[in-house]
């Protein structure tokens, strides 16, 4: 069974070991980047409204974090963001799932309109997991990223709240 | 070490870029978006090392860091 909870700070030493890792830190955003990422990071990111990050456990275990960043109450909009801290769930739907409640809480609780996301092109993983909660491609930064010192595209996609509440 | 109102201000201007002859000692730094997660990471080392103290997760919170007033105070209640 897969869960979400608020990240509180018992978990920030698990998470921020998950983000400091270099084979998870390497995808993540350039904020993030090449950081070591300490509990103190999490407590001052999570302090902020318009960061939710969300902790992912399966069957009372924590294997990951779903995140909305930048959330602007005024265009009723936000960033996700997501990460599988333990590998053996990978393939097994576990952030398809996270991810399908997050994005409720940020329709149905924060009573956003619109959630954007963006992955590294060839990101396989990471799209199908998007893909499987609805959300559509929407357009390509080209070279907006850098990976293993080469500039890679950065594809972008979104989910519209109408999205989920007309079917397709 | 002591961390002076004038080392403080002169580290937001010179390495997070604020302009600090535009902020009150009030001036709310980070839920303000004046400074965004990152730069309070450094922010927090900086206050560290000039302060001689060590900050746990537990005590970062607007109440102790959003503006240049809480953390001199937090500074100078800190054990």
């Amino acid at each position: 069974m897969v869960e979400i909870k608020p990240l509180r700070m018992p978990d920030f030493e698990t998470v921020a070991t998950w983000l400091s890792n270099p084979a998870i830190n390497q995808w993540l955003a350039s904020g993030w980047r090449g950081k070591q990422v300490d509990a103190k990071t999490l407590a001052i990111i999570t302090m902020k409204s318009v960061n939710r990050l969300f902790l992912v456990r399966y069957q009372g275990v924590p294997c990951g974090l779903v995140a909305l960043g930048c959330i602007d109450t005024l265009d009723k909009t936000g960033t996700l963001w997501y990460l599988l801290g333990n590998p053996a769930h990978s393939g097994r739907g576990t952030m398809t799932e996270a991810v399908r409640q997050v994005i409720r809480v940020a329709f149905s609780e924060l009573g956003l309109r619109s959630i954007m996301a963006s992955i590294m092109v060839g990101n396989i993983s990471s799209r199908r997991v998007l893909e499987k909660n609805g959300f559509k491609e929407v357009g390509i930064l080209r070279q907006a990223l850098t990976f293993n010192g080469q500039a890679v595209d950065r594809i972008l996609f979104d989910l519209l709240a109408v999205d989920l509440a007309t079917p397709s | 070490m002591v961390l002076t109102r004038e080392s403080l201000l002169n580290y937001l201007s010179t390495e997070l870029g604020l302009h600090t002859d535009e902020i009150d000692d009030d001036t709310l730094l980070f839920s303000s978006s004046l400074l965004d997660s990152f730069s309070m990471v450094d922010l927090i080392a900086f206050i560290e090392k000039e302060a001689a103290i060590s900050i746990s997760p537990t005590e970062v919170s607007l109440d102790n860091l959003d503006s240049v007033e809480r953390i001199l105070k937090f500074v100078q209640n800190h054990s």
